[in-house]
């Protein structure tokens, strides 16, 4: 019996979970038309067991079909889980990142704003507040109050970018879409993510870009065919995931390899047969090796990126180190003057108290005299 | 506690309401800029098929009476409705599923929206009809008669509607049915003829056609000094009440799972 979007009420705190999911697993017909409705389909996330805490930020890894965008769906409540159990705290939202959905192109950039917010489920009031900031954001200017339908890609993604940060929801999804608009706008995307990272959202993140997960989650899930195949911190689910995509290299084509000489004698139609299967075999081969060449060259690429990256780290660091030990230098310098000063200052004091001293005596001195007078 | 409950209750309720009525606004908006003379088109559709009409009618034909005109603005009036408002919920959940892959929202108010927006259409003709009957004197206009008939006439709509778009939802091939059949109804309705003409062993058989129960009553309502079938009304009240409750049922029932089914 499958149940789903069972609320508790429970008190707020951090790290409270949030969402849990429970052996849940998602059923998609395949085949076309009413064929769907009666298909055995395939299951397109299965066993998934998920804990989510508030003001957690998880990356969510696999490669292309193994099931991250249809969990995320099921999170968002869009799709209903075939068996399992999603519970989800009561008055929590859970939305997916999606700029540019429900974007109407007669309509302009502003009247899509409150648009696309309604979707979300918030009034033109509660967007109305925040119009100037989404509109600056997205850097479009006076484009927001042209058709959407005249906008370039990058336009609309980012004024939908704009537009989603600024509505409110205690889960964000982000499903591979930090990648919209051009270098500078993506850096000032990351930004405002990473500002929603510090707050109390929780966050699951689906990218490709391994720097982008390593800099923004603390922990990973890796899935594959629609199950977890691992949790745990980000290094080792990245190491994980590495390991996984390698193991794709290994293409079963369904021919076994032979050698080119591999020709039987029993008949002529045998002969045939086998030379065509031997021919068949090599080109898989072939296929085999350019594929992996080209894994082992984006790899290479991968790792030269990365010792690039370490090498500018440690140049920086090394500046900063340097400017410190600078810094140290004339602290100590400063040190030493002040120590120069504070014994002259003390010379200065016993000078005075000597001063002082030979002032008392002569005063002492001037008394005895008025006292040896007045015996006198 | 109870209290709160119902105070949060209403709340939601209001809240649902506004969300709907938003959502007609964006769908009403979208529609009018999709041509460049919009709202024109709205105003215009049932006098040029009106005037289509009369010439079929009056000119070929040779029927014509006082209000032959009006008559057939009243019928066509409530039949664009009916057939604009069922068969646009034909396509009410499948261009919407895109959008619902992305991000959630009730399948159900998508068909609420379109109904509504045709509902809109519907009372700004008949606001012209009035102003028109008023000026020029014809006919007899009952205020009461004709919102009991809209009434009825929005219920049944949006009771088939959610039915159609359900059904449509999950086979497509639906849509082309619903379009012969209302291709058949306009015929046997009584959109350009009088129940008079019916014959007398057909007429009941005639009113159980809802379309016909409709654009009959709009009729006296708004051009005879006659009264309601009040009986026939609240049956068609209680069927589409019946019809209402296993449409959105089933399309709240199957919410989250039609985004599987559905290309």
């Amino acid at each position: 019996m499958t149940e789903t979007r069972n609320v508790f009420n429970e008190s707020s705190s951090q790290n409270e979970i949030i969402l849990q999911a429970t052996n849940i697993g998602v059923r998609m017909p395949k085949g076309r038309g009413m064929h769907r409705l009666w298909s055995k389909g395939h299951w397109a996330i299965r066993e998934v067991n998920f804990e989510l805490r508030r003001g957690e930020t998880v990356a969510l890894m696999g490669h292309n079909g193994s099931g991250k965008s249809t969990l995320l769906r099921t999170f968002a409540g869009i799709l209903e889980p075939d068996e399992g159990e999603l519970w989800i705290k009561e008055g929590t939202s859970a939305t997916i990142l999606a700029p540019g959905a429900g974007f109407i192109n007669q309509l302009t950039g502003r009247e899509n704003i409150f648009n696309v917010a309604l979707y979300h489920g918030f009034m033109p009031r509660d967007v109305a507040q925040h119009i100037d900031e989404i509109i600056d954001f997205s850097e479009i200017g006076s484009w927001v109050d042209e058709p959407v339908g005249v906008y370039s890609a990058g336009m609309r993604a980012r004024l939908g970018f704009a537009l989603s940060l600024y509505l409110p929801s205690d889960i964000l999804m982000i499903d591979e879409t930090l990648s919209a608009g051009d270098a500078a706008f993506r850096e000032k995307a990351k930004a405002a993510v990473n500002q929603l990272l510090t707050s109390d959202k929780a966050v699951i993140v689906v990218s490709h870009n391994t720097q982008t997960l390593t800099e923004m989650c603390d922990t990973g899930i890796l899935i594959d065919s629609g199950k977890v195949v691992m949790k745990g911190l980000m290094d080792d689910v990245l190491a994980a995931h590495e390991n996984l995509s390698s193991k794709v290299v290994n293409l079963d084509v369904g021919f076994e390899e032979t050698d080119k000489d591999d020709v039987t004698s029993n008949s002529s139609g045998d002969v045939k047969l086998n030379f065509n299967r031997a021919r068949a075999s090599r080109e898989a081969t072939k296929r085999k090796r350019e594929f992996a060449r080209g894994i082992f060259n984006e790899k290479l690429a991968g790792f030269e990126i990365k010792a690039c990256n370490l090498l500018e780290t440690w140049k920086e660091e090394k500046n900063v180190i340097s400017q410190n030990i600078d810094t140290a230098s004339g602290i100590s310098e400063m040190f030493e003057q002040l120590d120069e000063a504070y014994k002259e200052h003390l010379k200065a004091r016993i000078t005075l108290e000597n001063a002082r001293l030979i002032d008392l005596e002569k005063l002492q001195l001037v008394d005895d005299a008025r006292v040896a007078l007045k015996l006198k | 506690m109870r209290k709160t409950n119902q105070a949060s209750t209403i709340s939601q309720v209001i809240t649902a309401l506004e969300y709907i009525c938003r959502l007609t606004v964006v769908q009403i908006r979208q529609s009018v800029k999709n041509y460049t003379f919009g709202i024109v088109w709205w105003l215009a559709d049932p006098v040029i098929n009106t005037v289509i009409l009369y010439l079929v009618t009056v000119v070929v034909m040779g029927r014509r009476t006082q209000d032959t005109a009006v008559f057939l603005l009243v019928g066509l009036l409530m039949f664009r409705f009916l057939q604009t408002a069922i068969s646009g919920a034909c396509t009410s959940i499948i261009p919407a599923i895109g959008l619902s892959n992305r991000l959630y929202i009730p399948k159900h108010a998508f068909v609420i929206r379109d109904v509504l927006a045709e509902m809109l259409k519907l009372f700004i003709g008949i606001l012209l009809l009035f102003m028109g009957i008023s000026l020029f004197d014809i006919g007899h206009f009952s205020i009461l008669q004709t919102l009991i008939v809209t009434f009825v006439a929005v219920l049944f709509t949006l009771a088939s509607a959610s039915i159609v778009a359900l059904v449509t939802a999950i086979i497509p091939d639906f849509r082309l049915i619903v379009g012969y059949t209302f291709r058949a109804l306009f015929f046997v309705s009584g959109t350009f003829f009088s129940l008079e003409r019916v014959p007398e062993e057909w007429k009941n058989l005639f009113l159980m056609n809802p379309f016909a129960l409709l654009m009959h009553e709009l009729r006296i309502a708004m051009i005879y000094p006659d009264s309601l079938n009040l009986n026939l009304l609240g049956n068609l009240i209680l069927i589409s009440l019946a019809m209402g409750v296993i449409g959105y049922f089933w399309l709240v029932r199957l919410d989250r799972s039609l985004p599987k089914y559905v290309l």
